[in-house]
């Protein structure tokens, strides 16, 4: 499967048809600025790939597009390394704004690290616990995430064991929790 | 955590009954294996296959009334311990933690806790076996925090326990009205069989299976990887 994949930047052509619509016809339209994002064959570049794909203003909000696509590259290249590269991946995009620390870390930890991101903290178990199997449905695409993440990409066997551990352990307490939280 | 006392009572009284009814299971399996092989079904004439259908019909009444006489008593500590361990995870954790709070205890307890089985819905082990495990568990944990997975997953089979328990506690009473009724009739039953495999399902329960636990992961030294994981 292609790497590459072109994203029209679709503002000149609203421009573009909002002009059509109030009779300035003879204006020619303007060319439509394309996103072409094609993460480097060798990971060991991404950040400084990422730095120069995303600087130009046409694919400036697209770096969860760029991050995807590095993954799939990446794959097919497993290897421990890999996950230092998309840390600094990540951090380059906060430093070019592209994303905020905080969606930062939700990124990385959702991808590479053994804990949860999609476990709220605003409240208490039992309150959260209405929505089980919201909660549960998240974790389990979270643990898919971190198989990809951590198992795949980064090649960390042990790593994505842990993870494992923990959402077996996450997901007996919760399932437990839930039913006491309902006991008369 | 349920009460120690709660535990080792639970298991001492399965262990009493499984002990109390192994002799009991095994005579009928023998009785039922002559039953078979004399050829007695349907030979209602034959007072050889008479004698060995009563046997095996006293060794059936006296495994229903020992079932019987001994479930109540089971399942009032099974109660009890599933009582207290609701009342543990509701407040200490239901109430008291934040799903947040929860992953991080989890996750600073690597590999610690997990009592490492899959839920299949299945228990294995004795049912003894199981509270006797409980037991040692518990004791070994008292004073550690290391008891929440460990609490959820005595309270998961606590009340799997009770189902059983509640479910064999009808089906004995029922068995023992069709007992009567089919010594009235002189038909031996094939749903005696069938109560006998529910109880040794019950009291016997399968083989058990522990996979490896795993190591936990390394730190690492990359300046990027340090400023993004969680603590």
């Amino acid at each position: 499967m292609s790497t590459t994949r072109t994203i029209r930047n679709l503002a000149p052509t609203l421009a573009v048809l909002a002009a059509l619509g109030t009779g300035c016809a003879s204006t020619p339209p303007p060319v439509a600025a394309t996103c072409t994002l094609d993460p480097p064959a060798s990971l060991g570049s991404l950040a400084d790939a990422a730095r120069t794909a995303l600087a130009g203003s046409a694919c400036r909000g697209h770096f969860a597009e760029f991050f995807e696509l590095a993954l799939k590259r990446a794959e097919s290249s497993p290897d421990e390394a890999n996950r230092a590269r998309f840390a600094a991946l990540i951090r380059q995009g906060a430093e070019q704004g592209l994303v905020t620390d905080f969606e930062g870390k939700q990124l990385y930890n959702r991808y590479f690290h053994t804990t949860y991101v999609s476990l709220p903290g605003e409240y208490n178990v039992c309150s959260t616990l209405r929505s089980k199997d919201k909660l549960l449905g998240a974790l389990e695409t979270e643990l898919a995430d971190k198989r990809r993440g951590i198992l795949t990409v980064a090649a960390d066997r042990t790593g994505f064991q842990e993870a494992q551990r923990q959402y077996t352990d996450l997901v007996l307490v919760l399932e437990a929790t839930a039913l006491a939280c309902l006991d008369p | 955590m349920p009460a120690l006392e709660t535990l080792r009572k639970t298991a001492s009284s399965a262990k009493a009954l499984e002990a109390s009814l192994e002799g009991l299971l095994q005579d009928m399996d023998v009785q039922f294996q002559v039953y078979e092989s004399s050829r007695c079904r349907g030979a209602v004439d034959d007072t050889s296959c008479q004698d060995i259908e009563r046997a095996l019909r006293q060794t059936y009444q006296q495994l229903l009334d020992r079932m019987i006489e001994a479930l109540p008593e089971m399942e009032r500590l099974v109660e009890s311990t599933r009582r207290n361990l609701s009342g543990t995870l509701r407040t200490q954790i239901g109430l008291n933690l934040s799903p947040r709070d929860l992953q991080r205890a989890i996750a600073t307890k690597p590999g610690s806790e997990s009592t490492a089985r899959q839920r299949t819905g299945a228990r294995v082990g004795r049912l003894s076996q199981q509270f006797q495990r409980y037991y040692e568990m518990v004791s070994r944990a008292r004073g550690t925090e290391t008891t929440m997975t460990m609490a959820a997953d005595i309270y998961l089979d606590s009340r799997e326990a009770l189902e059983w328990i509640s479910l064999a506690r009808q089906d004995m009473v029922s068995a023992r009205t069709e007992l009567e009724i089919s010594v009235a009739w002189g038909n031996l039953s094939p749903q005696m069989m069938q109560t006998v495999h529910q109880v040794k399902g019950l009291l016997f329960g399968e083989t058990p299976a522990l996979p490896d636990a795993p190591d936990p992961k390394a730190s690492t030294a990359d300046a990027n990887i340090r400023a993004l994981e969680l603590n």
